[in-house]
């Protein structure tokens, strides 16, 4: 069982960088959707039905802070987790993100695979408490 | 020195912001800190150029070069494998380095009080590209080595005076002034 990922950024280069990266974390096993824009993302909300989502900021037709925003207001959608990953680190922003839009997580490019461990830990480990017990996250939970 | 007065009218502690923001950046990605040269400014080159632009208490655009060799040996840094020089990929790349420079001297702005909003970057790729800017815009070149090979970065702002008198380079350092 996989953990259903829709990553967000305009930049293909970028999304094979965060893709690679969640992959060499080990956090989890990921079944990665793309979409290239705030607009595109909320399509494949629909279609790809992910269980979290990574998202960059500076994107043309919507941007990621919007997208947050749209999801948020959404009853069908609110409780994805949205992590922002994005080179925007000005204390203003991850507070827009995180305070007031409401994204889970806030990462700022370039990262590490340790840094996502470090911040995505606790979040990949709620989703699997949200799973049926014995699957994909209750083994690597450590459940039986 | 680009201290000096006659040679650095942009807020004191931007100039500083920016390099330092390149060098944490490039530290980052490469393994290694960017050296600063006190060379000449950029002459034309055959390479990548990224320009990204900033609005907010004072409007001023990134143009960061990479000559072809270091673009390439970048590139493998960043993403992790070696890409087609012509290739989209390569542009996207250079645009996302231009991009995190970008997020990371906003942040740093906010220290010395200076509020900008970064935009979408953009990029060059070709031969014997060169930089020819107005003469309303002021500006400061800072080349840099690395093992993977030479870079460079340029500022542009609006003359805060909103004169467009014709300037020239100062032989010291670079600037216009």
């Amino acid at each position: 069982m996989k953990l259903k990922a829709l990553v967000v950024d305009d930049s293909r280069v970028m999304r094979n960088i965060v893709m690679q990266t969640l992959r060499h974390a080990k956090l989890a096993e990921f079944e990665f959707t793309e979409a290239e824009d705030g607009q595109d993302a909320l399509a494949k909300l629909q279609s790809a039905k992910p269980e979290i989502v990574f998202c960059d900021w500076n994107m043309p037709r919507l941007t990621g802070i919007e997208f947050v925003r749209h999801v948020r207001s959404s009853s069908a959608n609110d409780h994805i987790p949205i992590v922002m990953v994005t080179s925007e680190k000005s204390m203003g922003k991850i507070m827009d993100a995180t305070d007031r839009a409401g994204a889970d997580a806030y990462i700022c490019k370039p990262f590490t695979a340790e840094e996502l461990q470090q911040k995505l830990t606790k979040i990949i480990e709620g989703l699997g408490q949200r799973k049926p017990a014995g699957g994909f996250f209750s083994k690597l939970l450590g459940g039986s | 020195m680009l201290t000096t007065p006659c040679c650095n009218p942009l807020p004191t502690g931007f100039s500083d912001c920016v390099r330092d923001s390149v060098v944490s950046t490039f530290a980052c990605i490469i393994g290694e800190d960017p050296l600063r040269e006190s060379g000449p400014p950029d002459a034309a080159f055959d390479g990548m150029m990224g320009v990204i632009s900033f609005v907010g208490t004072r409007p001023w655009s990134l143009l960061l070069g990479l000559p072809r060799s270091t673009a390439e040996k970048f590139a493998v840094r960043f993403v992790g494998f070696e890409m087609d020089f012509e290739g989209a990929d390569m542009v996207d790349t250079v645009g996302e380095l231009a991009n995190i420079i970008a997020g990371d001297v906003t942040a740093r702005l906010e220290g010395i009080d200076m509020h900008v909003q970064m935009g979408m970057p953009s990029v060059a790729r070709g031969s014997h590209l060169e930089i020819a800017l107005p003469d309303s815009v002021e500006s400061f070149f800072q080349g840099f080595s690395t093992s993977d090979g030479p870079f460079w970065i340029r500022v542009a702002t609006p003359r805060s005076d909103g004169s467009g008198v014709r300037r020239h380079l100062c032989p010291a350092c670079g600037h216009e002034v």
